[in-house]
């Protein structure tokens, strides 16, 4: 144990290469057949492991909606021999973190461990993966939880505009339900349901892996050779293309509240798409970029009519939609309503401007190396990256694609991503003057 | 089993002799009373960048909530030599980051970005802690966003207009009980000179505090922060710290919230608590751990074991304790009834689990376990040079020194059983409390 010390304080003294420029990714396959990403950092003594499989919410069938986050809550309430409190009880004991997390096109899972206990927090984790025992005790523990949270949901306005507008996009599409699935389902589901849950949504040719911390390759290899046995390939296909809506106008949600939560959707543009790092800079200029963005600077800082607005390409395993948000009280919402259209088709008929165009890029090529800080961010990105199918040397590559955007492309896909016709918009509050 | 609980005790050895020897953290004071403090973390090549000021919304003058988190506002506006949002922009331009909060006990400031432009920081954080200027126009229209954003995190939440009314019964007379973001017809009336006299009186430097973490070196921090901070004007007016004071709590206190927008009715009980304190952290030491021990470990809480797994009385329970506060804090819990139990039955299990406590003590295992996540989380949280930057800043703002953060870790080390007993003691006192019932209108009481 003193050698551990004597290391951690001479790391701490002398500092060690940048991660950024030094970010020594190794691509690397297990034995059984296992992909995964490797990051060895070894100034802090513990391990950041991140897991995406894909699938999540949209693997639920229409009839047991809500499933796989059911399934997902029971993880950590008991596996193999360990019933719930024991089962945290041994994982509280080593200090080890796991967190299960539910989206709708992937289950991740992010856990953090110390090097010294690690053999164990992986014997845990793999059976909290593997050997569920969805007792029945934690299955009605956990379900009334779960229709809490439903019940909760459907109160708060956020949410209720949330669910309003998937639902309006996405018609019959599992997209178009939420995640948490609906009160009198969750209530109806049975252990053999969230059995199904579990096989079809735990699997390991579906796995997306990074691994950051004091681990070298050999232990890192075996370490998820271990954790991934009992872990099965898949067997169910996934969901199909959804269709999108996207000209339904508007929709008004009645709500008691001083604000009303406005909510919208344009249509959205594929990470694959040869416009996509235009349409990426144009949302940077428009919502995306914090305070200074069109849409702050128009409606919050001239004119107060809101706290917060921002806009964002969301990307979707099976669609892809441009959404955005805002809050204004009841008086001011048609106001910012109106300089946010304005500003929609300004965007469409003049594009941006040079500056605008070369504060973005600056922002956006700064900003990317910022990311990289952190064992456990880093192993985020790098599982995300995998999820959407982009090689390591992205991170090389990345930043001169942004450099090489000219201002002609951003005019023409600014004509392309905002033709206000296409345009749904959900309010829950109390709107006056629309 | 046995050989497991060896290792865990040695790795706990290990782990406090790390603690006494944090090489990473420097701290000094400039020429003109600026605290310094830097945080060394050279993975990777970024910097953070804050200032805090030790004011916050308590230090407010009567009848003027919500000036302290308005100034806040305004300083990302204009100064004597920069153009409104200038420093904003600069900080964008480079790819980085920048915000800034305001608590009851402190305002804070922080910038993030690659540390070759750390000096480009100081300049404009300097050059607003002496020089801002507020027009009409802007203070109009940041009133409106202030107001806007008191609708959107206050107004359109019942939980937290619960929350406001909840600190407003507990504090009888200290300004903890005025909320930081201003009652709504206060904040209607302030004027452009109350903000600006906030500014003056606390905007000092002898009343900041400098951190700077990430790829650095204390002693290039310390000739930059001389050049830009160093040279701004102490202030020989500064008000000593003294906010008014509890007078003693004698009467339990309880409170029926009702609103439409309630999904589900939840009961919060609040007792006034000891904070940390410079030079004594032990009470707080264990009030830590008093909260994890009885709801904050979720099912290995005694609440959690008892009510949710033991007669599902309830579908979740928690505690809530913060030791870090310039006056006396508090200690929350919350319990969630499930269905087909009331808020007056959940309210006696409550009470019951808080006298059992009292009867009985507490695991004194679950302690142990507890104090090793403690020191694991110690070497989580290096991982993040903004989180250190946050906990120095928040400390030092709240009557703390860098010693107590350092030592922090190895005060939770000491607290055992008897020791949670007594603060326990002391804390649960009913008449020190609030209780509130949370639930739609017109719900009868079963």
């Amino acid at each position: 144990m003193k050698f551990l010390m004597a290391f951690v304080t001479m790391i701490l003294l002398l500092g060690i290469k940048p991660v950024y420029a030094g970010l020594d990714i190794k691509e690397l396959r297990t034995s059984t057949g296992i992909n995964f990403w490797l990051v060895e950092e070894r100034s802090l003594p513990f391990i950041s492991l991140e897991i995406k499989f894909r699938g999540g919410a949209s693997m639920d069938e229409h009839n047991s909606r809500g499933a796989i986050n059911f399934m997902t809550a029971l993880l950590e309430e008991g596996s193999g021999s360990l019933d719930a409190q024991s089962f945290s009880r041994e994982r509280d004991s080593i200090a080890a973190s796991f967190e299960f997390d539910v989206g709708r096109d992937d289950l991740s899972v992010s856990s953090r461990f110390l090097s010294e206990t690690k053999k164990k927090a992986i014997t845990l984790l793999r059976d909290a993966l593997t050997k569920p025992r969805f007792d029945l005790e934690a299955i009605d523990r956990v379900r009334k939880q779960i229709v809490s949270v439903i019940e909760s949901n459907e109160k708060n306005p956020k949410k209720i505009a949330n669910s309003e507008l998937f639902r309006l996009t996405f018609t019959d599409h599992i997209y178009s339900f939420d995640i948490f699935g609906d009160k009198e389902k969750i209530k109806n589901l049975s252990r053999d349901d969230l059995i199904l849950a579990h096989k079809i949504s735990l699997n390991s040719d579906r796995a997306s892996i990074a691994i950051v911390g004091d681990i070298g390759e050999k232990e890192a290899i075996e370490m998820l050779e271990e954790l991934f046995r009992g872990i099965p390939k898949s067997s169910k296909a996934l969901p199909l293309r959804a269709e999108a809506q996207f000209d339904l106008g508007v929709k008004v949600i009645k709500y008691p509240s001083p604000q009303s939560v406005v909510m919208f959707t344009l249509k959205g543009i594929e990470r694959t798409d040869k416009d996509f790092f235009e349409a990426y800079i144009l949302n940077h200029i428009l919502g995306g970029g914090g305070f200074n963005s069109r849409l702050m600077r128009e409606i919050r800082e001239k004119r107060g009519l809101t706290y917060s607005v921002n806009t964002s390409l969301a990307q979707y395993d099976h669609s892809e939609l441009y959404l955005g948000m805002f809050q204004s009280s009841n008086d001011k919402v048609a106001s910012a309503l109106d300089i946010l259209r304005s500003e929609l088709s300004n965007m469409a008929i003049k594009g941006v401007t040079d500056e605008e165009l070369q504060a973005a890029k600056k922002f956006l090529i700064g900003a990317y190396p910022l990311r990289f800080d952190g064992n456990v961010r880093i192993a985020k990105i790098l599982a995300s990256m995998q999820f959407i199918g982009l090689k390591k040397d992205y991170i090389e590559s990345r930043n001169d694609k942004i450099e090489a955007i000219k201002s002609s492309d951003i005019a023409r896909v600014a004509k392309r991503l905002f033709s206000s016709k296409n345009f749904t918009i959900v309010i829950v509050g109390e709107p006056q003057g629309l | 089993m046995h050989k497991f609980s060896t290792f865990i005790f040695l790795f706990l050895l290990s782990f406090s002799t790390q603690s006494e020897a944090r090489n990473d953290i420097t701290s000094f004071f400039l020429k003109n009373g600026m605290k310094v403090v830097v945080i060394e973390d050279h993975r990777a090549p970024i910097v953070t960048h804050m200032v805090w000021y030790k004011a916050g919304a308590a230090d407010e003058e009567i009848g003027k909530s919500g000036v302290a988190h308005l100034l806040e506002h305004m300083l990302f506006k204009k100064t004597k030599t920069a153009k409104s949002g200038e420093f904003s922009k600069k900080v964008e331009s480079l790819g980085g980051s920048d915000n800034a909060f305001t608590s009851q006990d402190y305002t804070g400031y922080y910038q993030r970005v690659s540390n070759e432009h750390l000096e480009m920081l100081m300049y404009y954080e300097a050059d607003r802690m002496q020089n801002l200027v507020i027009s009409e126009n802007d203070f109009k229209t940041e009133l409106d966003v202030v107001i806007e954003e008191r609708n959107q995190r206050t107004d359109s939440n019942p939980g937290a207009l619960f929350n406001e009314q909840n600190m407003a019964a507990l504090y009888l007379n200290h300004p903890y009980g005025i909320p930081i973001v201003g009652w709504r017809h206060e904040l209607d009336n302030l004027t452009k000179g109350d903000v600006l006299d906030f500014y003056k009186n606390y905007y000092v430097p002898n009343n900041a505090i400098l951190i700077v973490a990430g790829d650095v070196q204390p002693s290039e921090i310390q000739l930059m922060a001389e050049k830009y901070y160093g040279e701004i004007k102490k202030s020989n007016s500064l008000i000593e710290r003294i906010r008014p004071a509890e007078p003693p709590q004698i009467v339990q206190r309880r409170l029926i919230f009702e609103d439409e927008r309630v999904a589900q009715p939840y009961l919060i009980r609040t007792y006034i608590a000891d904070e940390r304190n410079n030079g004594d952290q032990k009470t707080a030491a264990a009030l830590t751990l008093l909260a994890d021990l009885i709801g904050s470990d979720g099912i290995q809480s005694l609440l959690g074991k008892e009510l949710q797994l033991n007669s599902k009385k309830a579908i979740y329970t928690s505690a809530y304790y913060d030791g870090l506060s310039y006056d006396k804090t508090n200690f929350s819990i919350i319990v969630v009834p499930s269905e087909g139990y009331s808020l007056a039955d959940i309210e006696i299990e409550l009470d019951k689990v808080i006298e059992d406590i009292m009867a009985n003590g507490v695991d004194e295992d679950h302690i142990d376990r507890l104090k090793f996540q403690y020191k694991a989380y110690q070497t989580y949280s290096l991982d993040s040079a903004y989180s250190q930057a946050r906990i120095f800043g928040v400390a030092l703002t709240s009557g703390l020194e860098v010693e107590d953060v350092l030592e922090w870790s190895s005060d939770l080390q000491k607290v055992d059983s008897t020791e949670v007993l007594k603060v326990a003691r002391e804390l649960f006192k009913k008449e020190k409390s609030v209780t509130g019932w949370i639930r739609k209108s017109s719900e009868v009481e079963k």
